[in-house]
Order: C-alpha cells, then sequence, then structure tokens
C-alpha cells in the first residue's frame, strides 16, 4: 500500500496519514507502535476496509482497493477480515453464543452451519461452558477470548486487532499472545497494534508510527516491506 | 415547606430555559393535547352539562306521542291533548304548549322571513323567565285565535328598532296581521328546542283552553310542542305512569282516533334530553378522541424526558450521593413536568379559545345550544384539572425511573450508564406501543366517518343537484285568513305564475319549478287508500311522502319519468285529479299489474280521488341517509300551499343568479320575503353537516395523533440509534453492511410498531359500536376501514424509523476502534 489518510478541518487540511508505503505479506504477523494519536487505529482500520477516505493504493490479496467501490470493500471485509477490539466490544444483550453468531450471520451463513461453526468454535476457544452468559457475566481475559473467537469465526485470512491486551492483566495478555500465535502458524496473517513491546515481540516485524509518518525506531523515516 | 416548593419551581424553570428545544416540543405537544381537550369539553360543557337557563330546569320535562306502527317518535301533540294532560297528569304542575312557525315579518324595514312561536299564555311562566322590558301573556291576551300582541327576542329587538325602549306599543306586521309589542325577551333567552341557525325571534299568544271556536281544535291535528313542569316533589316517572294511564282512558274515549293498530304512547323525558337531542353520543366520541390525543401527547413527552434522564443520572447521582431522599428527587421533577403541563396548558387554552370560536360557528347549523359554547369557570376548572392529571401522567413514571440510577456505575464511568438503560428502553418501547394502539384506534374511528361519508356523498339522489338554485317564499295567513292577500288557490296561483315568468327572464336561467317542499328537508306525509282495496280494519292506513310541485318539476329536477307521463299543466277538473307516484310506491302497491291509470284517495275518507298518470324514479326525499319512501306527487296547480319552494336551474354557477332571482321573485310582491336562498349543493352539504362536524373534527385529531405517534416513534428510534452507534460500529467492523444495520434498528421500530398495531386494533374492534350510529353504509368493522388505517399508521411508521435507521448505517464503524 502506499497512501495518504487526511481531514478537512475547516480552511485547513490535516493529514492522518503520510506517504505510508508497506508491504504485508500473506502469513506475517506484524506489530504496529507509536505513541497515542500517531496514527495507527486508522491504519489499521484502512487496513480493514472501514475506512474509505484515503488516497493512494492499497492492494489486497492481488485487489486494487483503491480501485474498488465501497460496497465491494466491505465485501473484501467481510470475506477476508477479522477484527479484535481493545474494549472486547462484546455486544452486551448478546450472549456468548448470539455473539459469535453475529459475523457468520452477516455472511449469509445456513442457520445449521452457523450453529455448527460456532459449536466447533466455542469447542476450539474452550469456552462451551460461557456459551449462553453475558459478558458482564464474564471476566476480562474471557471476554476478550470471546472477542478474539469472535473475529476468526468466519475464517479471515488477516485478523487486524487494536489493542487487544490493552484491557488485560498480564497472564491473561499472554493467553491471548499465544492465541494468536497459533492462528499465526495455522496461516491466518496478524497485524496488531499495541504499546507493548512484550507483545510486539510475538510478531516477525514492528513498524513505528509517529504523527502519521512511519518512522525508523531511531526517529528517521523509512519505507517498510 | 414553601420554601422548598419556591426552589423546586426556581430550578424547575432553570433546568427547561437550558434545554429550550426540548421545553419547546414538550410544551407544543401538550398546548396541542390541552387545547383540544378544552376546546371539545366547552362544547360538551354547552350542551350536556350547563343546565338550562330556566327556573329550576330540573323540573322541567318535554312530552312527545309516539306511533310505533310507523316507528315514528318525538311527534307533537294536538290542542285536545294539551288540555287532557293538564287535566289528567297530576305529577305536572302545569304544561305549555308551542306551535312553531315561519312568519312573515313586515314593516320596520326589509320584509323578513322569521322564526315564531305561538305559545300557549302560560309558556313563559312555566319556562320561569321573565322579560326585560313589558309583560308577558295574560288572560287579557286571549283572543280565541292567535292574539293579536307579541313578545320579541332581545336581537330583534337590537336589530329592527335598535334597542329602543319606546318599541313596547309598537306594531308589526306578522303575517299581515298587525301586532303589538307587549315585551322583549332577556337576552340569551331561548325557546328550548331552537335549532342554532334559526332563533325565534316572536311569540304570540294562543287561546288553548277553550274548546270552542279553535281553528285547530282537532283531535288528530298534533302541531304543538308540549313541555311541562313537574309538581313540587313529583318525579318523572309519577308523570310517565300517570300519562300510561291517561292513554288507556284516551283509546276508550276516542277509539277512531287512537287506533290500537297505530301504537300511540306518550314519551317523557327530562327537558334538557330533548334540547340535546342525539348529538350526545357524537360528542362524547369526540371528548374521548381528544383524550386520546391527549394521551399521545403524554407519552411522548414522557419518552423525551425519559431520553433527558440518560443525560442526567450523573446530577441525579450527586444528588443521591449528597443524600437526596428519592421522594425529594421525584418531587423536584414533578415540578419540572408540571410546570411543563402548566405552561402547555396556558398555550392550550388559548388555542382553545381560539378554537371554540370555529367550533360555534361549524356547529352551529345543527348543534343544539352552540350558541352557548364558551370558555366559562368550568372549562377552566377543567383545564386545571387536565394539567394536573397530565403534569403527574407523564413525569411520574420518567421521575421514577431516573431516580433510580446505579450509583456506582454512574459515578465511576462517565461513560454510557448501561445500568439504568434496559427499564428505560423497556418504558420507552412500551410508550410507543401504547400510543401506537391509540393513534390506530383515533384513525379507525376517522377512516370509518371518512368512509361513510363518501358513501352518503355517493348516494343516488334521484335528481340532478348540479347548477339547481333553491329559495323559499311564504305567503302571509294572517289570523283571519279569508281576509287575507293569498287566501284563496288563485290568488296563490297568480302569485307564483308571476314569479315564475319573472324568474323565467332573469339571464342564465333555464327551468323553475316549484315544490311543497325540497327534497333532503323531512317528512311530509299523507295517508291514502288504493280504489277497490279497503283498508284493513286492524292495519294503520298505508302513507306516502306527499308533494305538491308544478309540471315541470320533473324535468327541472331531472327526475326520470319511468312510465307514463308527468303532471298535466292545467288544473285538476272538478271530477277529480291526477298524480305522480314513485318506483317505490309503484313496486310495493301495484305488484303485478299497471299503476297507470289506477285511483287513489288522499287524505283521509273526504278527500279527493286522484288518477295515477306515471311512475317516476325514487327520490331522496327525507336525507341521504334515508332510503326513498313510498312518494305521491300532486299538481301544485291544484294544491299551490302558502309555502312553496322555488327549484331554477340556471346555465352556470347557481349561486351567482341568487340576487337577481330573489329580486324577480320580490318584484312579484315587494312585501314577499324570499328566504333560504341557497344551492342544491349548499343544501345537500348541509343536510350533512352533523356528520361533516364529526368527521371533521374526527380527521383534524386522528391525524394529530398520527404526527404526534409518528414523531415519539421517531424520537424513539433516533435516541436508541444514538444509544446504539457504539455496538453499530461495532456490528460494521464485524462485516455487517448498511442493509443489516437498516434491517436492524427497523426491525427493533417496527416490532413494537406492530405490537401496536395489533393493540389498536383490537381497541378498535372493541370501540367501533360506540361509532355505530354515525356510520352509513358500512358496518362498524368495516374490514376495509380497519387494514387501510393499519396499512396507513405502518407506512408512517416505517418512515418514522427509517430515518433513524438511514442515519445508522452512517456510522462511522471506527467508533468502535477508538478508545472512549
Amino acid at each position: 500500500m502506499n497512501l495518504d489518510r487526511s481531514y478537512e478541518a475547516g480552511p485547513t487540511r490535516t493529514y492522518g496519514l503520510r506517504r505510508i508505503n508497506l508491504e504485508i505479506r500473506e502469513g506475517e504477523f506484524l506489530t504496529i507502535m507509536g505513541p497515542s494519536g500517531a496514527g495507527k487505529s486508522t491504519l489499521l482500520s484502512i487496513l480493514g476496509m472501514l475506512d474509505n477516505a484515503w488516497t493512494g493504493e492499497y492492494w489486497f490479496l492481488d485487489q486494487a482497493v483503491h480501485e474498488l467501490p465501497a460496497k465491494k470493500r466491505i465485501e473484501l471485509n467481510k470475506r477476508y477480515i477479522g477484527f479484535v477490539f481493545q474494549k472486547y466490544h462484546l455486544i452486551d444483550d448478546l450472549t456468548v453464543y448470539e455473539n459469535l453468531e453475529i459475523p457468520l450471520s452477516y455472511r449469509d451463513i445456513r442457520p445449521k452451519e452457523r450453529a455448527a461453526i460456532v459449536a466447533e468454535s466455542l469447542d476450539r476457544f474452550q469456552i462451551v461452558g460461557k456459551k449462553d452468559l453475558y459478558p458482564s457475566q464474564l471476566s476480562g481475559g474471557q471476554q476478550q477470548l470471546v472477542g478474539v473467537a469472535r473475529a476468526v469465526i468466519a475464517g479471515p485470512k488477516l485478523l487486524l486487532a487494536d489493542e487487544p491486551t490493552g484491557n488485560l492483566h498480564s497472564a491473561q495478555g499472554e493467553e491471548i499472545m499465544e492465541l494468536f500465535t497459533r492462528l499465526n502458524r495455522q496461516g491466518t496473517t496478524i497485524v496488531q497494534v499495541t504499546h507493548s513491546e512484550r507483545n510486539a515481540s510475538y510478531a516477525h516485524r514492528t513498524i513505528h508510527l509517529h504523527d502519521g509518518w512511519v518512522v525508523e525506531p531511531t526517529g528517521q523515516e523509512a519505507h517498510a516491506g | 415547606m414553601m420554601d422548598v416548593f419556591r426552589r423546586d419551581l426556581r430550578f424547575a424553570a432553570r433546568s427547561l430555559s437550558r434545554s429550550p428545544a426540548f421545553t419547546a416540543i414538550a410544551v407544543l405537544t401538550l398546548a396541542l393535547g390541552i387545547g383540544t381537550n378544552t376546546a371539545i369539553f366547552s362544547v360538551v360543557n354547552a350542551v350536556l352539562l350547563r343546565p338550562l337557563a330556566y327556573r329550576e330546569p330540573g323540573r322541567l320535562i318535554s312530552i312527545r306521542s309516539a306511533l310505533d306502527a310507523r316507528a315514528a317518535q318525538g311527534l307533537p301533540s294536538s290542542a285536545p291533548e294539551y288540555r287532557d294532560y293538564r287535566r289528567e297528569v297530576p305529577a305536572l304542575q302545569d304544561i305549555a304548549a308551542v306551535w312553531p312557525i315561519n312568519i312573515n315579518l313586515t314593516g320596520h324595514g326589509e320584509p323578513e322571513r322569521i322564526q315564531a312561536a305561538v305559545v300557549s299564555t302560560n309558556y313563559f311562566s312555566v319556562l320561569g323567565v321573565a322579560p326585560v322590558l313589558g309583560r308577558t301573556f295574560g288572560p287579557e291576551d286571549d283572543g280565541g285565535r292567535i292574539g293579536y300582541v307579541t313578545l320579541i327576542s332581545y336581537d330583534l329587538w337590537q336589530r329592527r328598532f335598535g334597542g329602543r325602549r319606546d318599541v313596547i306599543g309598537k306594531s308589526v306586521r306578522l303575517d299581515d296581521d298587525p301586532m303589538t309589542i307587549i315585551g322583549v325577551m332577556p337576552k340569551g333567552f331561548r325557546h328550548p328546542v331552537e335549532s342554532g341557525a334559526s332563533p325565534m325571534d316572536v311569540w304570540a299568544p294562543i287561546e288553548l283552553a277553550n274548546t270552542d271556536s279553535n281553528f285547530i281544535d282537532f283531535r288528530d291535528m298534533r302541531v304543538f310542542d308540549l313541555f311541562g313542569r313537574l309538581a313540587p316533589g313529583a318525579t318523572l316517572e309519577q308523570a310517565s305512569a300517570q300519562f300510561e294511564a291517561l292513554r288507556g282512558r284516551l283509546a276508550e274515549r276516542y277509539p277512531d282516533v287512537y287506533l290500537t293498530s297505530l301504537g300511540w304512547r306518550v314519551d317523557v323525558a327530562p327537558l334538557a334530553e330533548r334540547v340535546v337531542g342525539d348529538v350526545r353520543p357524537a360528542l362524547l366520541v369526540l371528548l374521548g378522541a381528544v383524550g386520546f390525543v391527549l394521551l399521545i401527547g403524554c407519552a411522548n413527552v414522557a419518552n423525551l424526558l425519559l431520553a433527558r434522564a440518560t443525560t442526567r443520572d450523573r446530577e441525579i447521582a450527586i444528588r443521591t450521593a449528597l443524600g437526596g431522599g428519592r421522594s425529594r428527587l421525584v418531587r423536584q421533577l414533578l415540578t419540572e413536568s408540571l410546570m411543563l403541563a402548566a405552561i402547555g396548558g396556558a398555550l392550550g387554552l388559548a388555542l382553545a379559545v381560539w378554537g371554540t370560536e370555529a367550533l360555534g360557528r361549524l356547529a352551529a347549523l345543527h348543534l343544539p345550544r352552540a350558541r352557548e359554547i364558551g370558555v366559562d369557570w368550568n372549562v377552566l376548572g377543567f383545564t386545571a384539572v387536565v394539567v394536573l392529571v397530565t403534569g403527574i401522567g407523564f413525569g411520574l413514571i420518567p421521575a421514577l425511573q431516573t431516580t433510580r440510577p446505579d450509583l456506582q456505575s454512574v459515578l465511576k464511568d462517565s461513560g454510557r450508564g448501561a445500568s439504568a438503560g434496559a427499564p428505560r428502553a423497556r418504558v420507552r418501547g412500551a410508550l410507543v406501543v401504547a400510543e401506537v394502539a391509540v393513534a390506530l384506534v383515533l384513525l379507525t374511528g376517522a377512516g370509518l366517518l371518512l368512509r361513510s361519508f363518501e358513501r352518503l356523498l355517493a348516494v343516488e339522489t334521484g335528481f340532478n343537484p348540479d347548477n339547481l338554485l333553491t329559495l323559499q317564499v311564504w305567503l302571509p295567513w294572517p289570523n283571519e285568513a279569508e281576509k287575507g292577500r293569498y287566501f284563496t288557490q288563485e290568488q296563490r296561483l297568480a302569485f307564483y305564475d308571476r314569479a315564475v315568468e319573472k324568474v323565467r327572464q332573469v339571464p342564465g336561467v333555464r327551468d323553475v319549478a316549484l315544490t311543497s317542499r325540497l327534497p333532503l328537508r323531512g317528512r311530509n306525509n299523507t295517508r291514502f287508500t288504493i280504489e277497490g282495496r279497503a283498508p284493513a280494519a286492524d292495519k294503520p292506513p298505508p302513507i306516502a311522502e306527499f308533494r305538491s310541485v308544478t309540471p315541470s318539476y320533473f324535468e327541472t329536477m331531472q327526475i326520470a319519468i319511468l312510465r307514463g307521463e308527468g303532471l298535466p299543466e292545467l288544473a285538476d277538473s272538478a271530477s277529480g285529479g291526477t298524480a305522480v307516484i314513485n318506483r317505490r310506491m309503484s313496486e310495493r302497491y301495484f305488484p303485478d299489474d299497471d299503476p297507470i291509470g289506477g285511483r287513489i284517495q288522499i287524505f283521509g275518507p273526504e278527500g279527493p280521488w286522484l288518477t295515477i298518470r306515471g311512475v317516476v324514479g325514487d327520490v331522496r326525499q327525507i336525507g341521504l341517509d334515508e332510503p326513498p319512501f313510498e312518494e305521491l306527487y300532486v299538481s301544485a296547480r291544484s294544491n299551490a300551499g302558502q309555502e312553496m319552494a322555488m327549484i331554477v336551474r340556471t346555465t352556470g354557477d347557481p349561486e351567482s343568479r341568487a340576487a337577481a332571482v330573489t329580486n324577480a321573485v320580490r318584484s312579484a310582491d315587494p312585501e314577499q320575503p324570499v328566504f333560504a336562498v341557497m344551492s342544491m349543493d349548499r343544501l345537500m352539504a348541509n343536510a350533512t353537516a352533523e356528520r361533516r362536524f364529526s368527521l371533521l373534527l374526527l380527521t383534524l385529531f386522528a391525524a394529530i395523533a398520527l404526527v404526534l405517534s409518528a414523531i415519539g416513534i421517531y424520537g424513539v428510534m433516533a435516541y436508541t440509534t444514538t444509544q446504539r452507534r457504539h455496538e453499530i460500529g461495532i456490528r460494521l467492523a464485524l462485516g455487517a453492511g448498511g442493509s443489516d444495520v437498516l434491517r436492524l434498528v427497523v426491525g427493533q421500530g417496527m416490532r413494537m410498531v406492530l405490537a401496536g398495531l395489533a393493540g389498536g386494533l383490537f381497541g378498535a374492534w372493541a370501540l367501533s359500536r360506540v361509532l355505530s350510529s354515525q356510520l352509513f353504509g358500512i358496518t362498524a368493522r368495516d374490514p376495509v376501514t380497519f387494514v387501510t388505517v393499519a396499512i396507513l399508521l405502518g407506512v408512517v411508521a416505517l418512515a418514522a424509523t427509517w430515518f433513524p435507521a438511514q442515519r445508522a448505517t452512517r456510522v462511522d464503524p471506527m467508533i468502535s476502534l477508538r478508545s472512549e
């Protein structure tokens, strides 16, 4: 990808991301680091096709995203991308089971098939016993486990995680990172945003953002990938 | 205590002024609700609740005859009956008789057609009302016939005599009789049962105490409206029982008058009930309708308060943490809602004052006591109660909800305050369900009336009402009729011929005809006998609607002549006359043989024999909602009465010819008032005025209900959607498309709406009966209406959920990525 992301703020134009020239290979585990406001989450949402207000080029699985209309981009999101959020963002009024079902329901998967996939996922993440509980009845770590399970339930090729352990204590955080490593070994490309050097170390590669620019750890501008 | 109240007031004022948009919407909604309620209550108050303006009105009763065999009720009584009742019903202290007539007033300005009452001399003492000027009738005014003295109304006194006090002793000419004015009635005095459109202006006495020499002294000539005053301590039931006993005695004394087969009886009822007539159900329906509008308004305001409560959780939590007890906090919040209700009430009252005037004008044609409609202390008291009840009604639930926040979560986390959300959402949902249900009930009511009205307007009248001008004349009939200018048939015919000839010359006039009574103007029937068919002794003689018309009538009205021919140009000969009957009469009485050439006798055994000359189409003579009756037409050339109506077919807009036609008739006799000049369209509109009144108001209220509930649904959905933005963001991030979000939000809204529609259909189903008396041509549970209004409300509700849902699809999914 090679792109800019800017915002109109009155008569002036503010850049959220500048000349992001980045290549992420399939099967890679990448960490994005940087101070608050550096543009990490923005980059993540562009990668996840949630933000369309950028200019430049973005190739995703040999498809020119920059040439696709918004609808097609949502299709790509649906087929290939999963999200893990810092605050888990489980839906309060839905049970664990129902939360896991949401991404499948948006992918027009038949109810029977959905039930099978959810059952398999509950099993895989060892949360069968929690399936009828509401998010408020789970610990933070358990909630994030469900969050990850939900992110990967539709079999995404790319998993985007925004501070996935930000609200967890270290033991829970490690569990999640182990889980990511396992998923990555099974073929899922992972891009995570984190402030934690420890979490970053689970990745193959780390890039740093500062004021919208990709910089070398020393502070020099660099071209990743 | 007062200090606490003052502080609550001050805080309420400050709190409301901090949210001007919320305050404005709430106040306007309440003003609309309270205003419509006050306006309709002012009508109910004037018509149904306020006591009649007579002395001890509770003791006044109305006395009317009924003939069961003719399904006829509310009939007047005859002079001999009046005497019998006075003598033989001791439960009544006294009875007054009234013969309402139209009369020509001449002298002192333009000739005028006015409403007059020929009354028994005790009329004013039975009512217990004294004149403002002069005296009422005394024994000295008995002339054996109609006396030559008169009392006039306050309005007439002002209008024609400029309110001059020397009017007493002045003479006016009423139907060419010189009458001396002996008194002026007080302002606002009204004859009990006059219709709003034509108040009584003149009262003249008639001596009914003596049997001799009275020109209308026949037992079956029932022209007098009777009302009586109960003796002290006597009850209506006693009076009723005494009338029942008297009925038996009279039937024995006069078996040929009170035929058993006629089913004659006397009905007594409180006079107030008689005055109100049959408008009570319609008014109560309207009162119920505005009650519903207010309920919907309250639901909306309660919803606004609940939404607003979310933003106040912190404030309430802090107050609670600082020791504010729940009752204290509820009181403070209720002060705010009462303040809203009071402001809304004040604005509503202003709206009602304006609305009441409009209602009075709208209702003047058909509503009894319409002139009394206005805002009085009763109405103000009603408004005050409504303000209090509404203020507490819409404020209590939100106040109770708001004062129950989860302290910890609100104070610890300034975030979304998830704790109180669920019960509030449930209450809000329930309010939306309720208001949709109530709106549907109202819409169904309006829909039923609308469809009835449509049916009514689509009714085949039997004639072509386009470009018809109608007017009426009444030739004077003085006390000593034989001295009158229009006593003989020839005199009257000569006038009518002159008038018709003059009108024919008016440019734009195509056809002119005369009739003794216009269509839709009520019954005027006669009994008849068919030659060769002796009337059965045990059955009442057959009757038919009777009209005396000029030969050009059928052509002018464009009434089809189905068989034979119309009426001849020449007058009936001494050997017998001719008649034309309608299809219904022909089918009923001549089902197997040709009626043409058949002979019938009208007006009883002494009446003339007529040969049937033709059969014409059926006409709705009695009213649009009454099916055609048997109709009988005779030639006006042989039966020209004092009162005739003229029908003029014009080439263009008939009302544009009104002045010219009126002048033409007047030129035939300058002293002749011409009145009730109007197009047939207007006459038909007047005939449906009562229905129009109900329809117009109920439709207005239903429309307000529709708009309010749409606003309510929109408000709740917009609010819920804002609350759910975050969740929607997550869903979008998890792959939801715009259509998924749309479905989610619209689905949530429409679930409430559907529940409301189901409840509303059930409610409308249950309540539909209250409208049945006002319907025409459809049943009270007309499926088309039910389905149509449900669809209409469903579509409006869909639109109201659609816009918030549309906005929800534009939620930036990145919201879910950002930390809060």
